[in-house]
């Protein structure tokens, strides 16, 4: 067997090869998919940021109030939670890898597979980091709420163990992502830029 | 994005699927290996297609630009398989027809060694994989060169290496291999 021999197999009809592509079919289905893409980006960032502007104008709000009420451990609180929200919305807006994501299946490989890994760096970062600028933030915010707030010790107490479970919960989600998909991501992508070196 | 949408040529489209639609078979039968899996990423690659469209300048070969999308949606079907993502099959766009064979005898074996050629190239390394498939595809070394990223002195080397290693997998008897 010879290099002809081998390009002539890979390119001999199959019996079971596609004879007919239902076009309008196709195109339908390309004209739905794009709506339902272009619809789901919207969907994703209105959900991000109205979140954090919701939180953000609530706790400005009462942060404003407290002040007025002469509350000032309250106003610290919320105006860290405040401040931490406009904070992580910053910082996930600069973490986001900045291509136009049409132009990036046109990349050559090797250029496709060093923008994957340039992402999937930037989310390692994140998730190892995310204790220090997502959960800090509004934890500490969150124990001078509930200290600001008229709770008893025994509540107080317990607010504070529920901030504390709710807050390992979402680093331990974190870094179990970051330890069972990103991590070996990683490693594949580097393997694969490796081969084409 | 949806304004841009309109200024897709549908027909030139069609066209280019259609008259491409067995090199993007073929990579798709290498990036998938059930025929929903394939025709799943048939319609991903589709989908990057047209995504891609408008801002086709020409400054590429059409089929370098082709062939660059379906590589990486290819790439990047598999890695999202590897984390065993459960993927929910799109509504059929392709007639998977069997054709009437005149020698049957002939095509069985055929389809036998092209299967083999199929399961030998998925045992390669994914990048290589990329490689030998461009060059079974009878690009110039230049072309694969531009849709790897590799330099062309490197795309030489690897094909010789891949080519041993695939003709070991495919025929492990066979001691030879003329070029």
């Amino acid at each position: 067997m010879n290099d002809k021999d081998l390009q002539d197999l890979w390119n001999s009809p199959s019996p079971n090869d596609p004879f007919i592509i239902q076009q309008e079919k196709l195109i339908q289905q390309m004209k739905t998919r794009m709506k339902k893409f272009d619809k789901d980006i919207k969907r994703r960032n209105i959900r991000e940021y109205t979140t954090a502007v919701i939180v953000f104008i609530a706790f400005t709000f009462f942060g404003v109030i407290a002040f007025y009420q002469n509350n000032y451990l309250l106003t610290l609180a919320c105006t860290i939670i405040s401040l931490g929200c406009v904070f992580i919305v910053y910082k996930l807006f600069t973490a986001q890898v900045h291509i136009s994501a049409k132009a990036v299946y046109t990349m050559s490989n090797k250029d496709y597979l060093y923008y994957e890994l340039e992402k999937v760096n930037e989310q390692i970062k994140l998730l190892k980091s995310v204790f220090w600028w997502y959960l800090l933030p509004i934890l500490i915010g969150c124990i001078l709420f509930f200290v600001a707030s008229t709770f008893t010790t025994k509540a107080l107490c317990m607010h504070i163990i529920f901030a504390l479970i709710i807050t390992y919960a979402i680093y331990y989600a974190n870094q179990r992502t970051l330890e069972t998909d990103l991590v070996p991501l990683k490693k594949d992508l580097e393997e694969q830029l490796a081969n084409l070196e | 994005m949806s304004k841009k949408q309109h200024s897709i040529d549908e027909q030139a489209f069609a066209r280019l699927i259609e008259v491409n639609k067995q090199r993007i078979v073929r990579i798709c039968r290498i990036y998938a290996y059930s025929l929903p899996d394939q025709e799943d990423l048939f319609q991903d690659i589709c989908f990057q297609i047209w995504r891609a469209m408008p801002n086709f300048k020409g400054h590429a070969h059409l089929n370098t630009w082709l062939y660059r999308i379906a590589l990486n949606v290819g790439m990047r079907y598999q890695q999202k398989n590897k984390k065993q993502r459960e993927i929910t099959h799109n509504e059929g766009i392709l007639q998977w027809e069997h054709s009437p064979v005149p020698n049957a005898a002939t095509q069985l074996e055929q389809q036998e060694q092209k299967e083999r050629l199929y399961a030998a190239i998925r045992n390669l390394k994914e990048t290589e994989r990329a490689v030998i498939m461009l060059h079974l595809e009878e690009l110039s070394y230049e072309e694969i060169a531009e849709i790897t990223g590799l330099t062309k002195t490197n795309v030489g080397v690897k094909i010789n290496r891949i080519k041993k290693r695939l003709l070991q997998l495919l025929t492990p008897k066979s001691t030879s291999y003329e070029r």
